[in-house]
C-alpha cells in the first residue's frame, strides 16, 4: 500500500543524467568493492528506477514480517480447485381465467396434445433451482453443468447439462460432448433465467417442448475468420427423449382388442442430426442477427394404453424435419439502452406410418404433417441506467396441415369425433420487469391465449403472473 | 444430411481461402480506446486494432456484439483491462470464438491489471455491497503514473506475438516513455494546486486520479457502486459536506448529469464531466490528451 507514496518520494529524487542511483537502489550486491564505477554503467533510467524501488520494497516486506509458523493442517486441500457454482432460483405468483383442473385438458389440435401447465398453476409456483458449476477440466477442456430441482415436474432432480468444450482446436474448431441444449434455433440454448418472457413462444411448446431440446451427443462448431460473425455448428445427439413433442427415437408395441399385435423396433441411434448457421452484422448501433437451423431425426409419438384399446395409435416418422428461420435486430440506443425486435419461425415436416388398434386388429395409414408458426417480439430497455424493460410479443401458429391417406385428419378427438384443423392460432403477451441488479429481477406478465381448445371449443384464457429471479454466485456473463 | 455435409465442407473451404490474405498483419482487440490509445504509441500502424467498448460507453455495460466473436476469432492477441471490468461481456465472447491463442492462460491473452497495484481491495466479498471488484478498483489508468508500466506489458505483448518487429516496437516504447516522463512530470506540477482538495463522483471512477493529484474523495453519488444515486443518499452527501469544505462534484460521460449538477448546486460548488477513457469527451483525442483534459477538468 505503500508503493506510491514511494514512488512520489522518488519523483521527487529524480536522478539526472549520469549520477550514481541513490545507495538505497543498489541493493544487489553488498560488498562496496562490487559497485559499479558510474561511467562503465548506462544512466538508470526513470522506470528502471521504479523497478528496483518495487524489488526493495519486497525486500524489506520479507525481512520485516515475523518468522512464520505456519500450520500444516491445510497442505492437501483443494478448496482452490473447485468449480465456480451459482444458484439461480424461480418462483412466480400466478392468476388465470381457467381453473387448473380445466387447464391441464387445454389442448392445441395438432400441436399441442395437453399443455403441461409446470409454472402456471394458480398461487404460488416454486419454479426451480437451478445449480451452474464450471471450471477448466485441465488444459484441454471447459467443463459445464447445470442441475435443476423443480419441485413440481415430473424429474424433480434433473441434470439438464452437463458437457466439455474443447479449449485448444485449431482453425476455428470447437467440440461438445456430453448432454446439452442444441444449438437449434434463437432460443432452444439459452436458459430460462434469460429468457424475455416467463415462458417459451407456442411454436417452441408446440415442436421443442416448454424447456428446449437437451440430449446427449456430441456438436462441432466452427467460427469463420471474418470481421462479423459467421458461425456453423453441427450435432449428432441420441434423438431419444421423452420430453420432446417431435423427436423421439424409440420402438413401441401396439396391441388390438382382438390380440392381433404390431412391432415397430427401435431405429439406429444415434439417430438426430442438427444443422445450424449463424450470422451477424452491425451497422454502427444497429445490430443485426440471423440464422437458420435444420433438425432432422425420428419422430415416435404413441398414445397406447393399458390394457389395450381401440383409440391406441403410434405414430412412427423417420425422416422428420424441424427447421427454423430466424431474425433479430437491435438497436443499441446508449450504454443501458435498447431496442430488439426478434422474430423466428419454425416448421415441422413429418412424414410416416400411423398404426391405429381398431377391434379387428392393427390398420396403417399414411400420415403426412406440414405444421408452422412464428413468433414477433420487441423488448425495449428504456431507463438509465437500464433496470427496466418492457415487451410485447405476438405468436402466430400460421400452418396446420395433416392429413392420413391423402384426406385432411386431426388427430384431436373430441367424444372420438375429429375435430376440424385449425390454424391462424394466436397468443398476445406484454411483460414490464424490473431488475435492481443483474442479480435480481421482477417481472409481471400478461397474456391473452386464444391458442387452447376444450372439448373442440377455443377458449380465451387470460393469464397474470409476477415473476422473481435471483442469481447468486460468479453467473456467466449474458450474451447477446 | 448429404445438403448438411456439403455446405459444413463448403463452410471450412471457404474459411481457409480467407484466413490465408489475413495473415500479413498481428491483429489485436482490446477491449477499451485507452489500450488501443497506447498501442498506437507502441506500433504506430504496424497492426491492426479492433476496440470493444466506446469511449462514452460505461465500461462495465459494454454490449457483446456478436460481430466481437469474429474479430476475436482472428486475433493474435487480445488486451484487456481486467480487475473483473470486462467481466460482464468478454467471457462469452472469447467462448464463442474458438481462438485458442487468446483464451485466459494463453500467451495472446493480457491482463494489464497485472503490471500495476490495485487499490482498494475489499477485505470481504459481498454483492450486499453492490456491484464490488474483489481484485480492486479497476480503473487504475486514470493515474498518470501507471501508464509506464501498462505501456511496457504491451510492448512486451507486442514483441512476443510479433518478434519480427520487436525492435521497432522497444524503441517506440523507448520513446514513449521519454515523453511519457516529461508529460508526468509537467502533470505533477500542475497537480499541484489540487492538493488536500476535496471531491464527490458519481462512480468509484476516479479514485486513482484523485490519488496522484492528492484530492480527498468525500463520497460518491452512488450509495453502493452500481446503486444509481437515491434521494436519501443526496440528502445525506448534501448534510455531511455542507460545511463548504467540498470543491468540486465529478460526473462521468455516461451516466445521467440530473444528480451530479443538482448535488453541485445545493452544495454552491463547480461540477464537471471528466473522461475516464480516451474518446470520452471531445477533447480526450489521445493518451496525452486524456490526461490534460482531466487536469483542465478539475482546475479552475
Amino acid at each position: 500500500m505503500f508503493y506510491p507514496a514511494l514512488t512520489a518520494a522518488l519523483l521527487l529524487a529524480q536522478p539526472t543524467e549520469g549520477t550514481v542511483p541513490a545507495p538505497a537502489a543498489t541493493h544487489v550486491p553488498a560488498e562496496p568493492g562490487a559497485a559499479v564505477a558510474p561511467e562503465a554503467r548506462p544512466a538508470p533510467s526513470y522506470d528502471d528506477l521504479l523497478r528496483r524501488i518495487e524489488a526493495l520494497e519486497k525486500t524489506v516486506e520479507e525481512r520485516t514480517s515475523p518468522p512464520a509458523t505456519r500450520s500444516t493442517a491445510g497442505v492437501f486441500t483443494q478448496n482452490r480447485f473447485n468449480p465456480d457454482l451459482s444458484i439461480i432460483a424461480d418462483l412466480a405468483l400466478v392468476g388465470t381465467s381457467i381453473s387448473d383442473e380445466t387447464a391441464q385438458t387445454l389442448a392445441v389440435p395438432g400441436f399441442i396434445d395437453q399443455s403441461d401447465r409446470t409454472g402456471k398453476l394458480r398461487g404460488i409456483n416454486f419454479n426451480y433451482l437451478e445449480l451452474a458449476f464450471n471450471a477448466a477440466v485441465d488444459p484441454y477442456f471447459d467443463f459445464f453443468a447445470v442441475v435443476t430441482v423443480a419441485p413440481g415436474e415430473a424429474k424433480v432432480v434433473d441434470v439438464e447439462e452437463a458437457f466439455v468444450d474443447t479449449r485448444q482446436l485449431p482453425f476455428g474448431f470447437q467440440l461438445r460432448i456430453g448432454k446439452f441444449l442444441s444449438a437449434f434455433g434463437r432460443l432452444n440454448g439459452m436458459h430460462q433465467h434469460y429468457w424475455d418472457f416467463y415462458d417459451q413462444p407456442l411454436v417452441y411448446e408446440a415442436f421443442i417442448g416448454a424447456e428446449g431440446f437437451k440430449n446427449p451427443g456430441l456438436r462441432v462448431s466452427w467460427t469463420a475468420p471474418v470481421d462479423f460473425l459467421l458461425q456453423f455448428n453441427f450435432e449428432v445427439l441420441q434423438g431419444v427423449s421423452d420430453e420432446s413433442p417431435t423427436f423421439n427415437a424409440v420402438g413401441f408395441d401396439l396391441t388390438a382388442p382382438n390380440g392381433a399385435k404390431f412391432s415397430s423396433k427401435a431405429p439406429f441411434v444415434p439417430g438426430l442430426y442438427v444443422g445450424s448457421l449463424k450470422t451477424s452484422f452491425d451497422f454502427g448501433d444497429h445490430v443485426f442477427l440471423a440464422g437458420a437451423s435444420v433438425m432432422y431425426g425420428h419422430s415416435t409419438q404413441t398414445r397406447i394404453q393399458d390394457p389395450p384399446t381401440d383409440t391406441d395409435m403410434a405414430f412412427s416418422a423417420p425422416g422428420t424435419i424441424l427447421y427454423n428461420g430466424e431474425l433479430t435486430y437491435k438497436y443499441l440506443i446508449s450504454s443501458y439502452r435498447s431496442l430488439a425486435w426478434q422474430n423466428e419461425y419454425l416448421g415441422r415436416i413429418s412424414n410416416g406410418d400411423l398404426a391405429q388398434a381398431a377391434s379387428d386388429g392393427v390398420s396403417h395409414a399414411t400420415v403426412d404433417k406440414k405444421q408452422g408458426g412464428f413468433y414477433s417480439q420487441l423488448v425495449w430497455r428504456f431507463d438509465e441506467p437500464g433496470r427496466w424493460r418492457v415487451g410485447a410479443r405476438f405468436d402466430l401458429l400460421t400452418q396446420n396441415s395433416i392429413t392420413k391417406d391423402g384426406v385432411v385428419w386431426n388427430p384431436y378427438t373430441v367424444n372420438g369425433v375429429s375435430q376440424p384443423l385449425h390454424n391462424m392460432l394466436q397468443r398476445y403477451t406484454a411483460m414490464l420487469e424490473f431488475s435492481p441488479t443483474e442479480f435480481s429481477r421482477f417481472r409481471l406478465q400478461y397474456a391473452f391465449d386464444r391458442s387452447r381448445f376444450l372439448d373442440g371449443v377455443q377458449k380465451n384464457i387470460h393469464e397474470v403472473l409476477l415473476q422473481m429471479n435471483i442469481a447468486v454466485g460468479p453467473h456467466g456473463a449474458h450474451s447477446f | 444430411m448429404k445438403l448438411m455435409i456439403t455446405s459444413a465442407l463448403l463452410a471450412i473451404a471457404i474459411s481457409f481461402a480467407l484466413a490465408v490474405p489475413a495473415q500479413a498483419k498481428t491483429k489485436l482487440v482490446v477491449t477499451y480506446p485507452y489500450i488501443r490509445a497506447i498501442v498506437a504509441e507502441i506500433a504506430k500502424d504496424q497492426v491492426d486494432v479492433t476496440t470493444l467498448a466506446k469511449g462514452d460507453e460505461d465500461p462495465h455495460f459494454v454490449v457483446p456484439r456478436p460481430s466481437f466473436i469474429g474479430k476475436l476469432r482472428q486475433a493474435d492477441l487480445l488486451i484487456i483491462n481486467g480487475g473483473s471490468l470486462e467481466i460482464g461481456f468478454v467471457p462469452p465472447l472469447i467462448r464463442q470464438a474458438n481462438n485458442p491463442k487468446i483464451i485466459p492462460g494463453a500467451e495472446g491473452f493480457v491482463d494489464l491489471s497485472q503490471a500495476v497495484e490495485l487499490i482498494e481491495k475489499p477485505d470481504k466479498v459481498s454483492r450486499s455491497e453492490g456491484d464490488i471488484h474483489p481484485e480492486g478498483n479497476p480503473h487504475f489508468i486514470l493515474d498518470w503514473h501507471n501508464v509506464p508500466p501498462v505501456a511496457r506489458a504491451i510492448a512486451d505483448a507486442l514483441a512476443r506475438t510479433d518478434r519480427g518487429n520487436a525492435s521497432a516496437y522497444q524503441k517506440n516504447l523507448d520513446a514513449f516513455l521519454a515523453r511519457w516522463k516529461a508529460q508526468s512530470e509537467a502533470w505533477d506540477k500542475r497537480a499541484e494546486p489540487l492538493r488536500g482538495k476535496a471531491i464527490i463522483q458519481y462512480h468509484r471512477l476516479f479514485d486513482y486520479f484523485a490519488r496522484r493529484a492528492g484530492m480527498k474523495i468525500v463520497g460518491e453519488l452512488e450509495p453502493k457502486p452500481g446503486i444509481p444515486p437515491t434521494s436519501r443518499h443526496l440528502e445525506e452527501l448534501i448534510e455531511a459536506n455542507a460545511a463548504g469544505t467540498v470543491y468540486m462534484v465529478v460526473a462521468d460521460p455516461y451516466h445521467e448529469k440530473k444528480s451530479p449538477e443538482g448535488l453541485a448546486k445545493k452544495l454552491s460548488v463547480p461540477w464537471a464531466v471528466l473522461p475516464q477513457d480516451v474518446g470520452a469527451v471531445a477533447t480526450a483525442k489521445d493518451i496525452f490528451s486524456l490526461y490534460d483534459t482531466l487536469l483542465a477538468s478539475v482546475l479552475r
